[in-house]
């Protein structure tokens, strides 16, 4: 009880939440709610500027951007929450594992997440992005895979310092397994902690499959993915800024949520957080 | 201190290995015959042949790692099959473009970013501290490439004061230099804030002020020293995202350096490239965060024994 009033104290993080969950709405209704088909060519009204007809005008093959934009909300939450679930899954198990084992399996899981987070975070994905080839499910993967060491790195960290907590030392004597230790002791105490980086890794996987998108290696048309929209603008915004105005605009109003979402999350959690470095509060 | 550096020197050592050993395999992860993906859909079975001599790809792969990695060694990154000139001639004068566009981005961001922190710290709570925080966070969510386009209009489409693309001049630099910085600026920004506030509610401080001293020494002199080491950490973390921006921002300004030689060398398949790219992109990360590492370990001599 008292995280949620902690939390609603944030109020910027709150409203940050509202929005959030009337974006998942319109991810959830984009097809009852757009007018027109994420497809429907229209020859007629290319390159239109946005009118009563079609609220953020039309691209170059006469598409509404209103319904594209709309239902590309769906598409980058379904890669923000599907890349962020499995890095988080797969790199909390690891974290855990590597952190309670200790010693040299430690070291060489740790190795390897060094080596993953020695690349800058946009070139690993461009670089798994280029093996793979375009498509969206790619895309997840690339995001995934450079996620998961954030995760290992945090969960094993947590479970450092908590593995020889008293309780923890405590449950050991009484001789409980240690997938018990794990999963009943040292992972809720790890929680919060991947709560927040949970937040604030959807807003960064959004931008990454954006990213990817833009530059032509991420979803294919006619996916109506905000950053492959965004590409499509870059040859007309000589002319036509509104196309893309609206795309962009979306996903800055989805990533700052996420990422106000997440500093609310991280004050609320433990208030002793908001001291570190980096926090607005 | 010598001795943390040799340390790190070490882990950086065996990090650099195994990050070419990952580009090297990466490149041979994408499906189908590597001799296919350098010589093209189009070639005859006679050119892949040759292809697979000239590049080496029929003999074991530890001997072709053991190979590409001397090549790169001694500065030879091999030939690009697109354009048949050396990579390293290709990438030089690219690497120097890009080289000087993120010193530009990262000079304007952080004397921006430690003048606007330093600001909104000193003002925590008013009109000034908001403005900023609103700015801060706007920047760290705003997609860089958005941004860039947003630019490209106003500044060369409505205002035409700057050219939209190229490397011309200096003014072909100021957008995507700016864009570069942009959420670098917000990050420092964030951190300068913090630890400032952090520092003037030190009881240093109080001693200071009360002793009369002018409260424009009290921030600078004192408040503002301790606060470089969250912004050196703040630096470390924000060169990956940089790295990473100058791949987008170089692709919207059709900036011509190695950032967007990346981008078309994927486009084209040209893989000897792609590897080559990665591996120096990755290279620097990894030495800047050394570098990073240092200079932490000579502010804070705690980490030193650590």
């Amino acid at each position: 009880m008292s995280f949620w009033r902690a939390f609603k104290k944030q109020k910027l993080a709150v409203i940050a939440g509202i929005v959030l969950l009337l974006l998942i709405v319109i991810a959830v209704f984009c097809t009852k709610i757009a007018p027109y088909g994420i497809n429907e060519y229209d020859y007629s009204s290319c390159l239109q500027a946005p009118s009563a007809a079609h609220l953020f005008g039309t691209d170059e093959f006469g598409r509404d951007l209103f319904s594209r934009v709309l239902c590309g909300t769906r598409i980058s939450l379904l890669i923000g929450f599907a890349s962020v679930t499995l890095a988080a899954l797969l790199g909390c198990a690891i974290g855990l594992f590597s952190g309670y084992a200790g010693g040299r399996t430690d070291t060489v899981i740790m190795t390897a997440c060094d080596v993953l987070y020695a690349f800058p975070g946009l070139v690993l994905a461009i670089a798994i992005a280029a093996v793979l080839g375009p498509g969206l499910i790619n895309v997840v993967i690339a995001v995934t895979v450079f996620r998961i060491p954030v995760f290992a790195r945090l969960v094993r960290g947590n479970t450092l310092k908590l593995k020889n907590a008293v309780y923890v030392t405590a449950e050991r004597n009484l001789g409980a397994s240690k997938s018990r230790i794990l999963f009943r002791h040292i992972l809720p105490g790890v929680l919060p902690n991947i709560i927040v980086q949970y937040s604030l890794s959807v807003s960064s996987s959004i931008l990454t499959s954006a990213s990817l998108s833009f530059l032509g290696m991420g979803a294919v048309d006619p996916t109506p993915e905000w950053g492959l929209i965004l590409n499509g603008a870059r040859t007309y915004v000589f002319t036509n800024l509104y196309y893309a105005l609206f795309p962009g605009l979306a996903i800055f109003i989805t990533v700052l949520c996420f990422n106000l979402l997440g500093d609310g999350l991280r004050s609320a959690l433990d208030p002793r957080l908001t001291a570190q470095e980096g926090s607005i509060s | 201190m010598p001795a943390y550096i040799c340390k790190r020197l070490l882990s950086v050592i065996v990090t650099l290995f195994l990050v070419s050993i990952v580009v090297f395999f990466l490149i041979r992860l994408i499906p189908g015959d590597p001799a296919r993906q350098i010589a093209g859909e189009q070639a005859t079975a006679e050119t892949i042949a040759n292809v697979t001599k000239q590049y080496g790809l029929d003999q074991p792969i530890p001997v072709q790692y053991g190979k590409w990695l001397a090549g790169v060694l001694h500065g030879d990154f091999g030939s690009s099959y697109r354009s048949n000139q050396p990579v390293l001639k290709d990438i030089a004068p690219r690497y120097l473009k890009t080289l000087k566009l993120a010193g530009w981005a990262m000079l304007w961001s952080i004397i921006a970013g430690l003048l606007i922190g330093v600001h909104t710290a000193v003002h925590a709570g008013k009109w000034q501290d908001y403005t900023g925080v609103i700015a801060t966070v706007a920047g760290q969510a705003v997609p860089s490439f958005w941004i860039g386009l947003l630019l490209i209009y106003i500044f060369g489409v409505r205002l035409k004061v700057l050219p939209v693309s190229g490397a011309s001049g200096w003014k072909s630099m100021i957008m995507p230099a700016f864009t570069l910085g942009a959420g670098f600026a917000a990050t420092i920004t964030r951190f300068t804030r913090s630890s400032m506030i952090e520092s003037l509610h030190e009881n240093y401080i109080r001693a200071a002020r009360a002793k009369g001293l002018k409260e424009h020494a009290v921030i600078w002199r004192h408040a503002f020293r301790n606060c470089l080491n969250p912004v050196v950490t703040a630096i470390g973390i924000s060169i990956g995202d940089m790295l990473g921006g100058s791949v987008l921002i170089e692709t919207v300004f059709g900036y011509p350096g190695i950032g967007s030689y990346l981008v078309s060398s994927i486009t084209n398949r040209d893989y000897v490239v792609v590897q080559v790219l990665i591996l120096i992109l990755a290279a620097h990360y990894v030495l800047i965060n050394l570098l990073v590492d240092i200079i932490q370990a000579v502010l804070n001599p705690e980490i030193r024994f650590e």
